[in-house]
């Protein structure tokens, strides 16, 4: 069987070898549904594929009316209307999307294309639709609109700027937090600026794209902006480079948040900072120079033969107090750098040092005595720690002898291992007017409550509590007699101990 | 006689050293309260000192900067650093000091300190 | 029904569908090209019959995957599939056509004949792919940002609608978990955290404050996060959805701790060494008193002793003076009409006894009740710091200082100027001089603290200072500090 060729006007004549049943075949084979109708709305035809579809056979819906046994209700008056005009030649051919409901009631969607055939006068004589099943395809589609709409809602809602820019800094994409942050009235406006001119440095947009261009993902990068009001704002970008087929960066998008506030609190907390480390910097530089003078003169005095031998020896006291004063100096100013330089604890002898402190105490307090009875001897007990171990009995010794208005002052220092050998407990045991029980905890941290104050020794003891902590110890204290605080206070300290 | 020029922004401390170094037969030959003017003084100065003392944090002109140009000056000018700023140590070497103290020091710290550089010559 | 009815219905349908219809042989050589073809690609069907299909009408980038599929029907296979295919119009133009196709056999069984009835879908398609892009421009947006976005509704049921891909990065958990549990996030929260983020969830309205929570991560260690929120309310102003975005705060957590923790120290150190050294200061002045008034210390002795008492002294004003520096912060600004006589009478006063070796001769144009300035009890520290730096820096036994002031033109502040005699400071010092604390060790000492507390407590006053030369042109004639200061409105 040969093609068909023989075609003047494109139509299928009577003429054509080509049979009926072919026609029946091509459109059935296709997947397509036929539907006939009269101009009642009769069905006339009803191929395999509406029956496949529906579930209805040709013989159940021959002669009946098409609506309402296929089309549903609320789609039923604009159908109806529809044929009608049909019928009547009103409406050219045209393709609706029309749900047809299945013998077991179920809804499948169809887009439709219908034509009419005329008679010789021109009228109307039978409607038919060829239609293909596009449920599925309308479903992905539905799909994609409801994502398309939850994706859109949330780029509109979000309390987070949101944009998209190109590397040359136009304005593809902005979410409306975007746009209020930066002070626009609507998106409109904003879209026709270019991203760079809303940096207060212009060169800072360069610097950030040459780093994305690099990373890919650029976080956290902070930066000045300027509002359309001219009020100035930080923000923070978190921005990734989209690059095209090619591994061009055709767009940037990322997430912008406004973080004046916080700045503003880093940026005094920075000052604050500064500020004190400038303070501490300049304390310790002026007063080293300051000791430099006190201490020449002292040793002037000192070395003058005027001076009776019995004041000599208070005048080397008294150097020995500004000696303790540069110490001191250099201890604060070694504490700074404690928080930068690695720890470097060491087995240490106990003894040394705790007599130094002693000493120092002694010259601090010249008009008071000290009274110390202890077990602590050279050689005897090892404690892991650093140079600041003196400091550390200095204030606690210093803090005894301040609290205890006696000119006889009595304290006990006794030190024995504990905890399986691990630690040394050391107990320092006054006779002062004691801690009450709502303060023991709180004598430690003085200084943060009470930064402005001047009670106690809170400064001291926080240095002490500090120390301890860097050592990895343990700090409390505890009536001398148990539940009568005001018998005087015992400092108990567990340091860890060290190799003998 | 030993020589020697004092170079501190503090007054007092201009005081005790002559006090001193006059005590121990030293001649404070030259004293300036600044860099700048320490400079302008040694330029002029003749015959130099054999020791200069320099403090580091002193208005208009720092010890490390008068330090550079005084060994400009004189490349064998000998200068001892006595600081109260320990972070100025690397920098004083690097400029040509030849010894660096840190404030407060004893007297025979320091004098035990000039007779090395002395004796080192 | 009859056949030929039939057919001839079919032969006007074919003819009329608007459908379109194409038949070729199994080679891909046109044979049939109905009107809605010709009316779609312009082309009549004389000018494609005969022609190959692939080469006429389909689009290179579908060739050859179509002639594959022609490969196919010509042995019979018919795939169910709509198949969609590129068509390029005689001018030029693309249309997106969905085809089915149905094969006509000779009596052996072999495929002569294939149709395909097509749908022109561009328009469709323009539509499908503008929303797909417009879809993947908006989810790429949440799916790629750094910070997790989610969308929790509350209403008909508690769950999440929402969560992005970046949670998984920041949590380590996936997202499916927290969509099966609307209370996932009560499981990971820290539980320091647990009681902040219940009360959130009683009263969402504490959404809407930038919040910061941490989380234990699936690897258990802790994540910071700070999250931001907007809640949804439906007609009738009930509350049904919260959009949220959290962000991985844990570096900058770090940081700020840090920073919090070293500015502490700092503070913490300078109190100490203030409170210590008061201390040690004490004892020093107590035994040089003791010292001084012993009947065996020597006369002779007397003025060094004095000197070292002075020292002392200077000492506890320094400590005086940084204590004071870290404290004017924390004072709060209550501004007062203030005479300035009296304050620049005690400053010099206090000038003088600072200087106990020198003689100050202090003139001043300043009378009683002459003026009003907007100040607080700073003032009087203001002038002392600047008379004292000017008496420190003058070497010589007498320290003269001139205190000019008069109005401004505008009358809305009073101008006072301090000139010294002593060494003066050049220009590259002028501004430096006030800003310590921004250039730390430049290598200057003393003045510093004075100064930066005369322009801090100027700085509370609204008002400012700067210096010139006493003599206009030679700084080493000495410094004239001029001073401006708000007066009453």
């Amino acid at each position: 069987m040969r093609p068909p060729t023989n075609h003047s006007n494109g139509l299928i004549n009577e003429n054509s070898s080509i049979h009926r049943s072919r026609f029946v075949r091509i459109i059935e084979a296709a997947g397509a549904l036929v539907v006939g109708m009269n101009t009642q709305g009769q069905i006339t035809l009803f191929n395999k594929r509406c029956e496949e579809v529906t579930g209805y056979s040709e013989k159940e819906v021959l002669g009946k009316t098409i609506f309402p046994l296929l089309i549903p209700e609320d789609e039923l008056a604009g159908v109806l209307e529809r044929f009608r005009r049909l019928v009547n030649g009103k409406l050219p051919t045209y393709s609706p999307q029309v749900h047809w409901i299945t013998k077991t009631g179920e809804k499948r969607l169809m887009q439709w294309n219908n034509t009419f055939v005329t008679d010789e006068m021109g009228k109307v004589e039978e409607i038919f639709g060829i239609g293909i099943e596009i449920t599925e395809w309308k479903k992905a589609q539905q799909a994609l609109k409801e994502s398309e709409t939850q994706y859109q809602s949330l780029f509109d809602s979000v309390p987070v700027g949101l944009y998209r820019t190109t590397p040359d800094g136009q304005i593809l994409e902005i979410n409306p937090a975007l746009v209020a942050m930066l002070g626009y009235e609507d998106k409109e406006e904003l879209i026709k600026r270019n991203a760079s001119e809303f940096y207060v440095d212009a060169t800072a947009r360069k610097r950030w794209k040459a780093l994305i261009e690099q990373e890919e993902v650029v976080r956290g990068f902070e930066v000045q902006f300027r509002r359309r009001d001219g009020q100035i704002i930080w923000v923070e970008l978190n921005a990734r480079a989209i690059r095209n087929e090619k591994g061009e960066v055709y767009c940037y998008e990322g997430n912008l948040e406004d973080i004046t506030k916080r700045k503003e609190t880093e940026i005094a907390l920075l000052a604050a900072h500064h500020r004190s480390e400038f303070l501490l910097d300049l304390m310790a530089h002026d007063l080293n120079n300051i000791n430099q003078g006190i201490m020449l003169a002292l040793e002037l005095i000192e070395n003058d033969d005027q001076l009776p031998p019995h004041l000599r020896e208070s005048v080397r006291d008294t150097l020995a107090q500004v000696e303790r004063s540069a110490d001191l100096i250099a201890n604060v100013k070694r504490f700074q750098s404690l928080k930068i330089e690695p720890r470097l604890l060491g087995s240490r002898d106990l003894s040394p040092p705790f007599h130094a402190a002693v000493r120092a105490v002694e010259r601090a307090f010249p008009n008071k005595q000290l009274f110390l009875t202890t077990n602590i001897e050279d050689g005897k007990y090892q404690i892991s720690g650093d140079g600041f171990i003196t400091e550390l009995f200095f204030n606690l010794l210093h803090n005894a002898m301040k609290m205890d208005s006696n000119t006889f002052v009595k304290v006990e220092v006794q030190a024995n291992t504990v905890e399986k050998g691990e630690f040394l407990k050391i107990q320092i045991m006054d006779q002062g007017p004691g801690v009450p029980n709502s303060e023991k905890k709180r004598i430690f941290s003085h200084y943060k409550e009470d930064s402005a104050g001047e009670r106690g020794s809170g400064v001291g003891l926080t240095l002490v509590q500090r120390i301890i902590q860097r050592y990895g110890g343990q700090i409390w204290v505890q009536d001398r007699i148990e539940g009568d605080y005001t018998q005087g206070a015992n400092f108990v300290l567990l340091l860890p101990r060290g190799e003998d | 006689m030993v020589s020697i020029f004092i170079v501190d922004d503090d007054e007092n401390l201009h005081r005790v050293y002559r006090s001193f170094f006059t005590m121990k037969g030293i001649d404070v030959i030259a004293s300036a309260f600044d860099g700048s003017e320490a400079v302008k003084i040694f330029g002029k100065l003749n015959p130099r000192p054999d020791i200069l003392l320099m403090d580091y944090r002193m208005p208009n002109k720092d010890g490390v900067s008068t330090t550079k140009e005084i060994k400009q000056i004189d490349p064998a000018s000998k200068i001892i650093f006595l600081s109260a700023d320990e972070t100025a140590r690397d920098q004083a070497f690097k400029a040509g000091a030849i010894s660096f103290l840190i404030k407060p020091v004893r007297f025979a710290h320091l004098l035990q300190t000039i007779s090395e550089v002395l004796d080192h010559q | 029904m009859p056949e030929p009815t039939l057919q001839h219905r079919f032969q006007n349908l074919a003819k009329a569908a608007d459908v379109l219809i194409i038949g070729t042989n199994a080679r891909g050589k046109i044979t049939f090209f109905n009107r809605k073809c010709e009316q779609v690609t312009s082309y009549t069907q004389d000018e494609v019959f005969g022609k190959s299909v692939f080469t006429s009408l389909i689009s290179k980038k579908d060739r050859v995957e179509v002639r594959k599929m022609f490969k196919r029907l010509a042995v019979g296979e018919v795939s169910p599939d709509l198949s969609e295919v590129a068509l390029i119009t005689k001018d030029g133009n693309q249309l997106v056509t969905q085809w089915r196709y149905s094969l006509i056999y000779d009596e052996k069984g072999t495929v002569i004949e294939i149709f395909g009835i097509g749908l022109d879908i561009t328009e469709q398609k323009m539509t499908e792919n503008q929303l797909h892009e417009s879809e993947a421009r908006f989810r790429l947006l949440a799916e790629n940002a750094l910070d997790s976005i989610y969308l929790f509704s509350l209403h008909p049921k508690r769950k999440f609608e929402y969560v992005s891909p970046a949670t998984t990065q920041m949590t380590g958990y996936a997202v499916e978990e927290f969509y099966a549990d609307p209370d996932f996030v009560i499981k990971i929260i820290h539980p320091d955290d647990l009681s902040s983020l219940q009360s959130m969830l009683a009263d969402p309205a504490a959404f809407t404050t930038p919040s910061e929570l941490r989380w234990v991560k699936k690897d258990g260690s802790v994540l910071w996060t700070e999250q931001r929120s907007r809640l949804i309310h439906d007609d009738d102003g009930n509350l049904v959805a919260v959009y949220g975005v959290v962000r991985d705060i844990t570096g900058r957590k770090q940081a700020t701790d840090d920073m919090q923790r070293a500015r502490n120290l700092a503070e913490f150190l300078v109190d100490l060494m203030a409170h210590d050294l008061n201390n040690i200061n004490q004892g020093i002045l107590s035994a040089l008193e003791i010292l001084l008034h012993d009947p065996g210390f020597p006369e002779q002795l007397e003025g060094r002793l004095k000197d070292a008492i002075a020292q002392v002294e200077r000492s506890a004003y320094l400590i005086d003076s940084v204590k004071r520096f870290q404290r004017i912060d924390v004072e709060p600004l209550q501004l007062k009409l203030v005479d300035p006589f009296a304050p620049l009478q005690s400053a010099i006063w206090a000038a003088e006894r600072a200087h106990p070796a020198k003689q100050l001769f202090v003139t001043s144009n300043i009378r009683k009740g002459q003026y009003q300035v907007l100040a607080d009890r700073f003032l009087s520290e203001l002038f002392f710091n600047i008379l004292h730096n000017a008496a420190k820096y003058d070497h010589s036994d007498r320290v003269t200082i001139d205190v000019r002031a008069n109005k401004m033109r505008n009358k809305r502040s009073l101008q006072i100027q301090i000139m010294d005699h002593g060494p003066g400071i050049p220009d590259e010092e002028k501004e430096r001089i006030f800003s310590r604390l921004a250039s730390r060790r430049t290598g200057v000492k003393g003045s510093g603290i004075g100064l930066t507390l005369v322009n801090q407590i100027l700085q509370r006053y609204g008002g400012s200072i700067s210096i010139t030369d006493r003599v206009e042109g030679d700084h080493t004639q000495g410094a004239n500090f001029v001073i401006l200061i708000p007066l009453k409105e």
